[in-house]
């Protein structure tokens, strides 16, 4: 050893002797640490009362830092600071990697809020950490941590930690990554993406918004998907993403990301996305309803699948809560949905877009869409293949057509007259087949008077009661072909009409009528003159002056002729009469036979003409043959005695 | 009424009807045959070649509107068959102006006629002017046409009569309308036709009533009486001439 060197060591060891001295005689001296501290409960923790001065017992809890203000100051130097400040609350916490046994003794048992007291480093946020990860990435719980940081690779005094400590002494970790480590120089690939989304948890707030997203792909359900068997790649779909870091989203919410989404599509599905301009639901979202749906509402992200296995996949989407609900509700009570309710792939009945169509969805609400609407219903109940297996008729549509709903609207477009589902109903169509009331009522929307003159006469009261006997409206003027009313042809088959009931013996014996009434009436002049006009039909259509039904009994009110009201009461007839014959005694009337057949009882005088002819015809003629052929036979008979004469 | 001239081969022809006669018949024959083919088929109406010769004829109404001016057109000759009728009677005080009244003498004819063709009786009866057969449907005309004018007003204006008839009338006035006019119909196919087309010596047509001539030998024949007596009266005539 050289001298000078001992010299060194000497003075060291002085050096180090006297600062052990001065700290020793410090302590000594009662020169603390200076520590934030509260309350003489406080001091105890550390300075308990058999530590202090005898007369310090039983002090008052302000007085500590009365004597001691430095104890109160903030601490100049802490004692044996650790080496990484680590934001940490609660002594519990502390002692996760600090356990009591590696603490001086006197650190036992203190209060719970008191490390950071003398420590207050350990609370501040770290400078630099010890073995910053290298790419950050947000992540929640030492759980997690571990999957990619198992305790193997770990110091040894990492093992056991408690749940949330990771983070505390590495918060970049949890921070969200502000520089991408490996930015890849080639294309992005599936596996690229999948090796972060494919991670759960992994979430993205949007700014605008707060919304909290999960970035999660269920893998699974992308590979089932049509777009993974057909091998689309992520950036098929996320053309924006070109590799990593991505580049700052646009879209401030979540809302917004998901209607510029649509673009994407858009790049494979052109024809689609031009149609659907014209939909009602973009009409809407240029309008600025943001709530409508675009691609992703309705066949889904990730996770899209043929919208049409089954038929009826899309309706419930379009049923969804929020969108249409109550009209899915309804639809799914109809003639319609209640059979695809049931089997979800029958091919026979609509879905939400065989009417509506699925991209370049019409507005309903308007008159273009209503004035169509026959065309729609027609091509399947136009169709034998389909409308046949329920047992409907292939009629409907052309019959409605030939009806004077379609022609008056044919002729001005701006008469409002019913289509389809102005009668069937909208989403709730129903068979009205079931019950002529029900039909009934359906033409009284529109016609209210009429209807209301039928419930007064003796059909419409009896059908409001639920007889089944009786004309509904359609019984008359048919349901879908239903002609003009006003027509010289509509009026000559009136008698007909009538005459389908009143001429059915066992339905008119059921009301004690007679079934004679048509047969009678065309004995006599009216009834004979319709008749022959009928003969006549189509190629004349002349208008026919002569009563029919309608014009003595009433159009829609026609009342019982016992019934003091009825225009063919005793007391009224000649009223009826008097429309035609205008000049009628009153006697006039009763030269009407009254519908019954020629009986002695009901009609003497005529019973006894017609008796007096059947009689004296055959007689006279009878006679008169009888003498002519006697006639002949003489002739003949001389004939060939004249020929044997000679 | 009938007088006499003769023929180009020198046979003798009588007058049997006078022009007045001819034209009533020919009036007869247009009225009576159009009131039938419009009339009939009114009748007959729920059959269909009843409304295919109305439809035919123009329609109903064409038809009943041509019934009702045949009906007027009946009803003028039958006016004018009553003046000629007063005025063969009271004015011109014609021999042959109570010919169609019928007598027992044509009951007893007809028994005869008949028990001729049936081989009872050897001889057919002789006949005067008209003989029974002609009675009988002159007289079926007159009951005819005026059952057929009567019952035919009662439904051409059905206004009018219902202010002193009761309306049940009118339904029994077109029962017998129709069946009036099925008699007449069948009385004139069968009776008529066969006497004044198919009867002995009439094939095919009795033209008679055409030219108003008859000749000798059938005034002989069929007429014998009225021949004999226009025989007796020229003789008559002839003497007081020559005397």
């Amino acid at each position: 050893m050289k001298p000078h060197t001992r010299i060194v060591a000497a003075l060291f060891l002085v050096a180090l002797l006297s600062a052990t001295f001065l700290t020793v005689l410090a302590v000594a001296q009662g020169k603390p640490t200076p520590h934030p501290i509260a309350g003489r409960e406080q001091c105890l923790t550390c300075h308990p009362t058999d530590k202090l001065p005898a007369d310090h017992a039983n002090r008052a809890e302000s007085t500590c830092t009365a004597c001691h203000p430095e104890a109160a100051a903030q601490p100049p130097t802490p004692p044996q600071a650790p080496t990484t400040p680590h934001p940490i609350a609660g002594r519990e916490a502390c002692l996760t990697c600090h356990p009591t046994s590696k603490l001086p003794a006197d650190h036992a048992n203190r209060a719970e809020s008191t490390c950071t007291a003398c420590h207050p480093e350990a609370a501040a946020q770290p400078p630099t950490p010890p073995q910053a990860p290298t790419t950050p990435h947000p992540i929640a719980g030492r759980e997690a941590c571990l999957t990619c940081h198992p305790t193997s690779k770990l110091p040894a005094d990492h093992a056991n930690r408690a749940e949330s400590t990771c983070t505390a002494c590495h918060p970049e970790a949890a921070a969200q990554p502000p520089v991408p480590e490996p930015t890849p120089t080639g294309p992005m690939t599936d596996q690229g993406c999948l090796a972060c989304h494919s991670k759960p948890g992994l979430t993205y707030t949007f700014p605008g918004c707060g919304e909290t997203v999960s970035l999660t792909v269920d893998q699974a359900a992308l590979s089932q998907s049509v777009h993974g068997k057909a091998g689309i790649t992520c950036t098929g779909c996320h053309t924006n993403i070109t590799g990593y870091p991505h580049p700052k989203l646009e879209a401030q919410d979540c809302r917004a990301f998901t209607i510029s989404r649509a673009e994407a599509c858009a790049t494979c599905h052109a024809d689609i996305t031009e149609a659907q301009h014209d939909s009602i639901h973009y009409r809407l979202l240029k309008e600025g309803n943001r709530d409508v749906p675009t691609c992703v509402e309705c066949h889904g992200g990730h996770d899209i699948t043929p919208p049409d296995q089954p038929r009826y996949k899309l309706s419930r989407t379009c049923g969804q809560e929020g969108c249409h609900s109550t009209i899915l509700d309804t639809y799914a009570k109809s003639v319609h949905g209640s059979v695809i309710a049931k089997e979800e792939d029958n091919p026979y009945v609509p879905v939400c877009e065989d009417c509506h169509g699925a991209h370049q969805m019409p507005d309903p609400r308007t008159g273009e869409f209503h004035t169509a609407s026959p065309e729609l219903c027609a091509t399947c109940h136009t169709d034998p293949n389909v409308v046949s297996r329920f047992g409907l008729s292939t009629d409907v549509y052309q019959d409605y057509r030939d009806g004077i709903h379609s022609k008056l609207a044919e002729k001005d477009p701006t008469i409002k007259t019913p289509v389809c589902t102005d009668c069937h109903g909208v989403h709730d169509v129903k068979g009205l087949r079931k019950s002529v009331q029900a039909a009934s009522e359906t033409c009284a929307h529109c016609h209210t008077a009429i209807y209301g003159e039928y419930k007064q006469g003796v059909h419409g009261a009896a059908l409001i009661t639920g007889n089944p006997d009786v004309p509904g409206c359609t019984y008359c003027h048919g349901a879908h072909k239903i002609p003009d009313p006003n027509t010289p042809q509509f009026r000559i088959g009136e008698p007909d009409l009538c005459a389908s009931c009143h001429s059915d013996a066992a339905l008119m014996a059921k009301y004690n009528l007679s079934a004679d009434v048509y047969v009678t009436y065309t004995q006599e002049f009216h009834g004979m003159t319709v008749q022959l006009y009928k003969t006549k039909w189509p190629t004349a259509s002349i208008y026919c002056y002569e009563a029919v039904c309608t014009d003595c009994h009433g159009i829609h009110e026609i009342r019982s002729h016992t019934d003091p009201k009825s225009s063919v009461h005793p007391d009224n007839l000649i009223l009826a009469c008097r429309k035609c014959h205008p000049d009628a005694p009153d006697k006039f009337a009763t030269a009407w036979a009254g519908h019954y057949k020629i009986t002695r009882e009901r009609a003497p005088l005529t019973y006894y003409v017609n008796l007096f002819y059947t009689i004296l015809i055959p007689l006279v003629i009878g006679a008169m043959a009888f003498f002519v052929l006697t006639d002949i036979g003489r002739r003949i008979v001389n004939h060939f005695k004249r020929g044997k004469a000679s | 009424m009938s007088t006499h001239e003769m023929s180009t081969e020198q046979q003798r022809v009588f007058i049997r009807f006078d022009l007045s006669a001819r034209i009533e018949h020919i009036l007869l024959i247009i009225s009576f045959g159009m009131l039938c083919l419009t009339g009939l088929p009114q009748k007959f109406h729920n059959y269909n070649w009843a409304q295919d010769l109305m439809n035919a004829m123009g329609g109903i109404e064409t038809v009943q509107t041509m019934h009702h001016l045949f009906a007027y057109m009946m009803g003028i000759e039958t006016v004018y068959h009553i003046f000629a009728l007063f005025r063969s009677i009271f004015i011109k005080k014609s021999p042959n102006r109570f010919s169609m009244i019928p007598g027992l003498k044509d009951i007893t004819d007809a028994l005869r006629h008949l028990g001729y063709n049936l081989g009872l009786v050897k001889e057919l009866p002789k006949y005067d002017r008209f003989n029974w057969k002609e009675k009988v449907e002159y007289w079926a005309l007159i009951w005819g046409t005026i059952v057929m004018f009567l019952t035919g007003a009662f439904l051409m204006w059905p206004e009018v009569i219902t202010r002193w008839l009761p309306g049940y009338f009118i339904p029994a006035a077109k029962a017998a309308h129709g069946g009036e006019a099925l008699l007449a119909f069948l009385a004139i196919l069968i009776w008529h036709m066969y006497n004044a087309h198919l009867a002995q010596g009439k094939m095919p047509l009795d033209t008679t009533i055409f030219t108003g001539k008859v000749t000798e030998e059938r005034m002989r024949h069929e007429y014998p009486l009225e021949y004999e007596r226009i025989l007796a009266r020229e003789q008559k005539e002839t003497g007081a001439k020559l005397g």
